[in-house]
């Protein structure tokens, strides 16, 4: 029998994963719930990530690293909805094309700093850190919910997304609150990134981070972008990617496997959230990816 | 005085539109991964030099024909604006298909003692892969019949693979974009777990490494004739069939008129009585069956055994799937206009190559850039570049003073 000390450990272990997917997740909902589709999330997570770690070795503070993270990831955020919202452009041409861009950026970033200072200063390994950011983490995910729910920004994003011409009609201006939700949005999917390299793989190399934008995508989406519902998922591929070790080897697999273990279970839950009728009262924003063009006077 | 900027819509679209934007486009995208290069310590004549000299290497005609099988492949699918960014998984699995067929079905490997050796060396057909160990490989099928079958069932394989997104995006709404990516990554995980795993050769290297015997000399695809460059003549016919083929489709054929419609107005092609969700899982089959024979050319032209990948970031496919996106798309979707296309971003790849070997002989910037990271980074700011001034075919964008509120 296991005692309640144990599942406590094992659940608060599994804390970094859930935080970094929980943080990124929450952030991919808000900005996709103001209507601009989101394909740049894995790009600019490894890109936030390599700073992370490239900003954490040179000062040798986390925080640091957290924060600039943070900071630049949300400048995309920024830099994407403007682009989404003042041109009459595709947002997935121009969301792909910056996630090339994060790829990039993220390799001739990170790999200079890893050749002289390959360890940086990671985050505390004890149950007292895992504790703290689960917590924060949550508050913050609540903390959207209240948001998107209950303020006037949060009824001014869903209705950007939903119809932004109805919304530009009632008075919303699109771009100011897209260009909020971008900020918003990703500033979060940079805490995530940050987290998932100084709290979590505690190193970097090349490519640390990739695909992994993709499965905070994923667990978005199967929650239907709430970031309440997202707790849920969040918290079943934080626990899938934090013990894929352990199921290594008490299930006798491959490394291999366990490395597309998260892959397939996104897939699945995309398909799993499709099928059931989940996917009605969680559908996707009407207004998601559709260019928003409004004829401006020139006088 | 506040500036404002408007963008309003063109009567007529802009003139030349088609060929100016995506050269502008190409020029500010390169100059600014020039400047970015420029901040990591890349000087600018190398950086110049390397990629004026890339166009016209010998070594570009293999990406350039490559890009183009793929260019034609992802066009299918973008035409119909279904989004097939899986290309890379497409060929991934083309490669573990032709690499079984290529190692264990038209030719296998056989243990023999050291001592036999030296008959098998002199006997037709078969090639001693690892003389400590005593592993021969022993041909069975005809190269012909061999290279026909590897590239049919990398087809198969790569059409089966992209179809999964297909029907999930027809019939559950799966959007494509994110299922596709997703399953790139299986694709490299499985091809990890089939290289060490089952597939795992018997040679010392094979041992060694993790990764199949290497494919027999008698099955490789025949290189073309022309001094420096690796493309075989095996891949220029895959590229022709492609091109001409998808052409012919678009052009010619109601397939190919429905999907073009299906990409401009589906609602259209539903009130006329088609099956949209057919056409959309049939749009990316096709794509994924070109895609995949890459795969087969990429195994049977190029590497010759499946390996490992070590690093995400550098797969085998050398992330052409990825790089044939901006083919497709510089290329507005224009058949005509991909190997065009292809060849500006096989110039821009090969730099990305050229550019690392050059700075591993340069002190203190050996092995700090990658080729991929270059190249990532120069398709980036093209694609980017083009994604926003594309708008100006359409529409005017100007800046005015204080502007109305």
């Amino acid at each position: 029998m296991m005692s309640l000390k144990t599942i406590l450990d094992l659940v608060l272990a599994a804390g970094p994963a859930f935080a970094t997917y929980y943080l990124a997740a929450v952030g991919h909902g808000i900005f996709e719930k103001s209507g601009v589709l989101n394909l740049a999330i894995d790009g600019v997570f490894t890109l936030g990530v390599a700073l992370a770690f490239a900003v954490s070795a040179v000062y040798m503070n986390p925080n640091l690293g957290l924060l600039a993270s943070v900071i630049v990831a949300s400048a995309f955020g920024v830099i994407i909805a403007y682009l989404t919202t003042k041109f009459p452009t595709s947002h997935g041409a121009i969301g792909l094309s910056t996630m090339f861009v994060g790829y990039g950026l993220a390799s001739l970033i990170g790999v200079p700093i890893r050749s002289t200072t390959p360890n940086a200063a990671w985050y505390p390994l004890s149950d007292t850190f895992w504790a703290e950011i689960i917590v924060v983490a949550v508050v913050i995910g609540l903390l959207a919910q209240y948001m998107l729910r209950k303020t006037k920004l949060g009824a001014s994003i869903r209705a950007a997304g939903e119809n932004p011409y109805a919304a530009s009609a009632l008075g919303v201006d699109i771009l100011k609150i897209r260009l909020i939700a971008g900020a918003i949005g990703y500033a979060l999917i940079g805490a995530g990134a940050a987290l998932y390299v100084l709290a979590y793989t505690q190193s970097w190399s090349e490519g640390t981070g990739m695909g992994h934008g993709w499965v905070a995508f994923a667990v978005s989406l199967s929650a239907g972008r709430s970031p309440l519902l997202t707790l849920l998922s969040a918290a079943v591929f934080g626990g899938l990617v934090n013990y894929s070790y352990s199921l290594q080897a008490a299930a006798n697999l491959s490394p291999h496997i366990t490395n597309m273990l998260p892959f397939i279970a996104a897939l699945a839950a995309m398909v799993i959230y499709a099928v059931t009728p989940l996917r009605r009262r969680l559908a996707p924003p009407k207004g998601l990816g559709k260019i928003y063009f409004k004829e401006e006077r020139t006088v | 005085m506040k500036m404002k900027l408007i963008v309003t819509r063109r009567v007529k679209p802009l003139r030349y539109g088609g060929v100016v934007i995506p050269l502008l486009s190409l020029i500010i995208g390169v100059v600014i991964s020039q400047l970015i290069l420029w901040a990591v310590g890349v000087p600018p004549e190398l950086f110049y030099g390397t990629m004026a000299g890339s166009f016209i290497a010998p070594e570009m005609l293999r990406p350039f024909v490559l890009l183009t099988i793929l260019g034609a492949a992802l066009l299918v699918a973008f035409i119909g604006a279904v989004w097939n960014i899986g290309a890379e998984g497409q060929i991934i699995w083309g490669m573990i298909v032709a690499a079984y067929i290529g190692v264990f079905v038209a030719a296998h490997s056989i243990k023999v003692p050291l001592s036999e050796l030296p008959k098998y060396e002199s006997m037709p057909g078969a090639q001693v892969l690892d003389a400590t160990y005593g592993v021969v490989s022993v041909v069975l099928w005809n190269p012909v019949l061999a290279g026909l079958v590897m590239i049919l069932a990398a087809a198969a394989v790569g059409a089966v693979w992209a179809a999964i997104s297909g029907a999930l995006r027809a019939y559950l709404e799966i959007d494509e974009v994110a299922s596709t990516l997703i399953m790139n990554y299986i694709a490299y995980y499985s091809l990890n777990q089939l290289a060490t795993g089952p597939m795992r050769g018997l040679s010392v290297q094979a041992a060694q490494f993790g990764r199949t015997d290497a494919l027999n000399d008698a099955l490789r695809f025949p290189r073309l004739p022309i001094p420096g460059t690796t493309v075989t003549t095996v891949e220029v016919i895959l590229a022709v069939i492609a091109f001409v083929g998808v052409w012919f489709m678009l052009k010619y054929t109601s397939f190919g008129l429905r999907l073009k419609i299906l990409g401009s107005n589906p609602n259209a092609l539903k009130a006329a009585g088609v099956d949209t969700r057919k056409y959309i899982t049939l749009a990316l089959t096709l794509s994924g069956l070109i895609a995949g024979t890459v795969g087969a050319a990429l195994f049977a032209g190029d590497y010759f055994f499946l390996g490992k990948i070590d690093n995400i970031v550098s797969p085998p496919t050398q992330n052409m799937g990825y790089t044939a996106i901006l083919v497709a798309w510089l290329a507005m979707l224009d058949i005509r206009a991909i190997p065009i296309s292809a060849y500006i971003i096989a110039g821009l790849m090969q730099s990305g190559a050229t550019l690392q070997a050059n700075l591993g002989t340069m002190a203190g910037l050996s092995g700090m850039i990658s080729g991929a990271a270059i190249t990532y980074t120069l398709i980036g700011f093209v694609l980017l570049t083009f994604s926003v001034l594309r708008v100006l075919t359409e529409y005017r964008i100007r800046f005015v003073r204080g502007g109305p509120k």
